[in-house]
Order: structure tokens, then C-alpha cells, then sequence
């Protein structure tokens, strides 16, 4: 395809070896000669170059195309929505050291273009006899998943707003996904997974009927995750379902002040002004509301977000917001329920640390730190306790 | 191998083992005394580009 790139050490023939530690494109021959000289460039990494682009690392084999890829040309080629998607990939493994053409022939069984290119013609008999690597099938089974997984994120991110609305409505429905629709997918997913179970891929069977079934539920999954919209905040809602709509309202600066700013705004504002006639910024108009209902229902949000100023000023300013407060709850019944779910959850406080998830710490306490801070894995951080080589 | 008594410490180059290292290569991920510096970067075009920095001492 690029026919233009060209080995950067003899700048003649055309490169197919990827040098990771020298970040350079050779040829085979190029290859040989320079990482043998000595020992150093000897442990260099090398692999085999993307035939699509020619620039990046081959992460990957296409075993329909007979092409190897890098990572993007991969992800660019088998889009989740063509038929490419399906494609057998197999990992492409790394070599150091100064193997000769056989060797390089029998790590890279399923390419005789790599090894023939410079070197002895005799390769490709050599080749021709072995067998295509399968010990590639579950790296392969990663790779896809992973690939088609991000796949589909691409494509859902994609996918036009208007749908949303739509999802809203029906969102607890598809935020659990109905085994009705897996094995559909499954089927399809099968001929080319069949060792996996249902269990490994369910994830990758969730994603995959929402994608197929309806993409704009994956949307709106990824939507929430992206913007953080909790759909905890419908259950709050869910659960004052009882209590009126104003106290609902209530909730809603408790979930996300600023989403709901706007649609909470002229509610408030009514109400207040009812109230004690107040007419005040939006963020003053909320906090004013939340202290006047949680001097009647308190909730989860003294806790949670309006947090440690507020909860002292509760326990102070219940008695003075009481009276203008207890001229919007008209019926008796739902304020003496409401006020004696606020002392039950009052009693249950506790301002304390508290790990919501336990995965996450273990994955947070094995995590490579330097100086205490988290730090990427890979990188040379050259961190020496006893003589510390960084350069400032 | 490179305690020197607490005050200063010294690696090994990691090519002669002998000499004490006095820069890294990030491309080769080793520490060089200046002689095997000059003798391992001389060898061809693509060794001589790899950036090497000094150690600290």
C-alpha cells in the first residue's frame, strides 16, 4: 500500500521491522546488522512493521486478509459495524536478539513476505511446510473483544442526541440486559468464539445485544457515564414517590445541582416566594429549600453532597425553618412520615470513611506508585531508592 | 555492588561492569560509563541518535 516508506538505515528497500527501543522502521537486513553489533541493541525489541501504514508497530495478524495491522489500522479495518468485524486476529509476538531467517520464519509462520524480503529464497519453502500459529486464539478473543467493545463505544458516541429523550423513559428496562436478546447475538458471536463461555463474554454479550438491539441504549449507558447523570437520581426519585412533587424537587439539587438547575429554578422560586418571599440567586434559593426540607425530611443529602456546613446548620436551623416550612406540606400524615423517616436516617448517620468498593482499593493499593503518587506502569520511572537518577 | 558508604553511590556500567556508570540511555534502558558511551553509540547511524542523559552524582 505505502510503497513510499523506506528503511531509515539504508533509506533503499522497504522497511518491515519495527525497532521498539530505536523507534525506527528497517529492513531485514538493516535489522540484522545493526542490533548485532552489540550487546546493547541485542535486548532491543523489535517486531513486525503494520503493512496498512507502515509506520506504527504490528499489533496484530488478519488471518482472512493475510495483513498485519497496528492497533489503529486494526481498529480503523474491522469496525464492529462491517462484516470485518468478524476477522480471526492473532497477537503478533515481539523478538530481540539476532535470530536468523528461520527462526524469524517460524515465530512469524503465517507471513513470508517479513523474512524473504531481503534474505535467503529458501525462507518460504521452509514456510510453506509450517502451520499457522494457534496460540494466538484466546489473544485473539481479547483482542476482539476489546477491539469491537471500543468498537462500539466509537460508534454509540456517534449516535445523534435526540434518542436520549427516548431512552429516558425506558431506561431501567435496558440498563439490565434482557437475556431474550443474547442469544441472537450469541449466535452470531459463536462460530467465531466457540471455546469462550457465556460467562467470560457475557459482558461482551450485554454490550453486543445493546448494540444490535438498540444502540442508542448503549448511548445512553455511556451517556450516563459520561456525564455523570446517576441513575441513582431516578431511584431517589422513585423513592419520594410518596411524598409530593415539591419535596421531589428537592432531590434533584441533592443528585446534581448543576443539571438541574434550570428545571429546579422556577419551582423553587414559586415555592419560596410562597414562603417566606424570598427572591435570590439560584444556588442560595436551593440551599434555602434544602435547609427547610431537611428541617422537615431531611435526607440523604445532608450527608451526602451539601456535606459538613450544612448538617451543623441543620441541627441549629431546624427549629427557626420549621414554621415557614410547614405551610407548603399540607397533609399532616406525609409530614409525620416524612419527619420520622428524617430521624430514622438521622440516627443511622455516620460521617465516617467508608469504601464503596472493595475491587477498587485492591486495584488501588497493587497500583505502581512513585513519591507516592500513582504513576503509569510501563514507564521507565528510573526510581532508585538509594540513588535517584532522574533528571530535573 | 554500588553502596559507597552512604554518601554517594555509583552503578556499574552495564556493559564492562568495571567503571562506574555516567549517563543512561533511555533507547537502551542501561547506564554507560563514558568509554562503553562512545564505543556502543559509535556503532551505526541509528545508536548514535539515542538521546543519553547524565546520572545524577
Amino acid at each position: 500500500m505505502i510503497m513510499d516508506a523506506l528503511c531509515d538505515f539504508c533509506g533503499e528497500q522497504r522497511p518491515t521491522i519495527y525497532c521498539r527501543s530505536d523507534a525506527a522502521s528497517l529492513c531485514l537486513s538493516c535489522d540484522h546488522n545493526v542490533h548485532s553489533a552489540n550487546t546493547l541493541s541485542q535486548r532491543h525489541m523489535r517486531t513486525l512493521l503494520c503493512d496498512r501504514c507502515a509506520s506504527q508497530p504490528a499489533a496484530v495478524r488478519c488471518l482472512e486478509e493475510n495483513t498485519s495491522l497496528c492497533q489503529n489500522c486494526d481498529w480503523n479495518g474491522h469496525a464492529a459495524t462491517s462484516l470485518a468485524a468478524g476477522h480471526l486476529r492473532q497477537t503478533i509476538n515481539c523478538y530481540s536478539g539476532c535470530p536468523s531467517s528461520e527462526e524469524l520464519a517460524r515465530i512469524w509462520s503465517f507471513d513470508f513476505d517479513a523474512p524473504s524480503a531481503a534474505t535467503e529464497p529458501n525462507c518460504e519453502e521452509g514456510i510453506s511446510m509450517m502451520s499457522i500459529n494457534d496460540s494466538g486464539v484466546s489473544n485473539h478473543c481479547g483482542v476482539q473483544q476489546d477491539c469491537s467493545l471500543l468498537d462500539i463505544a466509537n460508534t454509540s458516541l456517534m449516535s445523534d442526541p435526540p434518542t436520549v429523550e427516548k431512552l429516558k423513559s425506558e431506561d431501567e428496562m435496558n440498563l439490565r440486559p434482557l437475556p431474550t436478546h443474547q442469544p441472537a447475538q450469541s449466535v452470531s458471536m459463536a462460530p467465531k468464539v466457540p471455546s469462550v463461555t457465556d460467562d467470560d463474554m457475557f459482558n461482551d454479550g450485554r454490550v453486543y445485544e445493546n448494540f444490535c438491539v438498540d444502540d442508542n441504549d448503549l448511548t445512553f449507558e455511556n451517556y450516563e457515564e459520561l456525564f455523570g447523570t446517576p441513575h441513582v437520581q431516578t431511584e431517589q426519585l422513585f423513592d419520594d414517590a410518596g411524598i409530593d412533587s415539591f419535596f421531589e424537587m428537592k432531590e434533584m439539587p441533592a443528585a446534581d445541582c448543576d443539571q438541574q438547575l434550570t428545571p429546579v429554578q422556577p419551582e423553587c422560586s414559586n415555592a419560596v416566594s410562597a414562603d417566606s418571599g424570598l427572591c435570590v440567586p439560584a444556588r442560595q434559593a436551593i440551599s434555602t429549600i434544602s435547609l427547610s426540607f431537611s428541617g422537615l425530611t431531611g435526607e440523604s443529602n445532608a450527608g451526602d453532597h451539601q456535606d459538613c456546613g450544612v448538617s451543623p446548620l441543620l441541627l441549629m436551623g431546624e427549629q427557626p425553618w420549621l414554621p415557614p416550612g410547614s405551610e407548603v406540606s399540607s397533609a399532616g400524615g406525609s409530614r409525620g412520615s416524612a419527619l420520622s423517616r428524617y430521624m430514622e436516617k438521622k440516627k443511622r448517620r455516620k460521617f465516617d470513611k467508608k469504601i464503596r468498593y472493595a475491587s477498587r482499593k485492591a486495584r488501588a493499593d497493587v497500583r505502581k506508585r512513585v513519591k507516592g503518587r500513582f504513576v503509569k506502569a510501563g514507564e521507565a520511572y528510573d526510581y532508585d531508592p538509594l540513588n535517584d537518577t532522574r533528571s530535573y | 555492588m554500588k553502596d559507597n558508604g552512604g554518601a554517594r553511590q555509583h552503578w556499574p556500567c552495564d556493559y564492562c561492569g568495571e567503571a562506574a556508570a555516567a549517563l543512561h540511555c533511555r533507547a537502551d534502558a542501561a547506564r554507560l560509563c563514558v568509554a562503553c558511551d562512545r564505543h556502543v553509540h559509535a556503532a551505526n547511524a541509528l545508536s548514535r541518535k539515542h538521546v543519553r542523559a547524565p546520572l545524577c552524582a
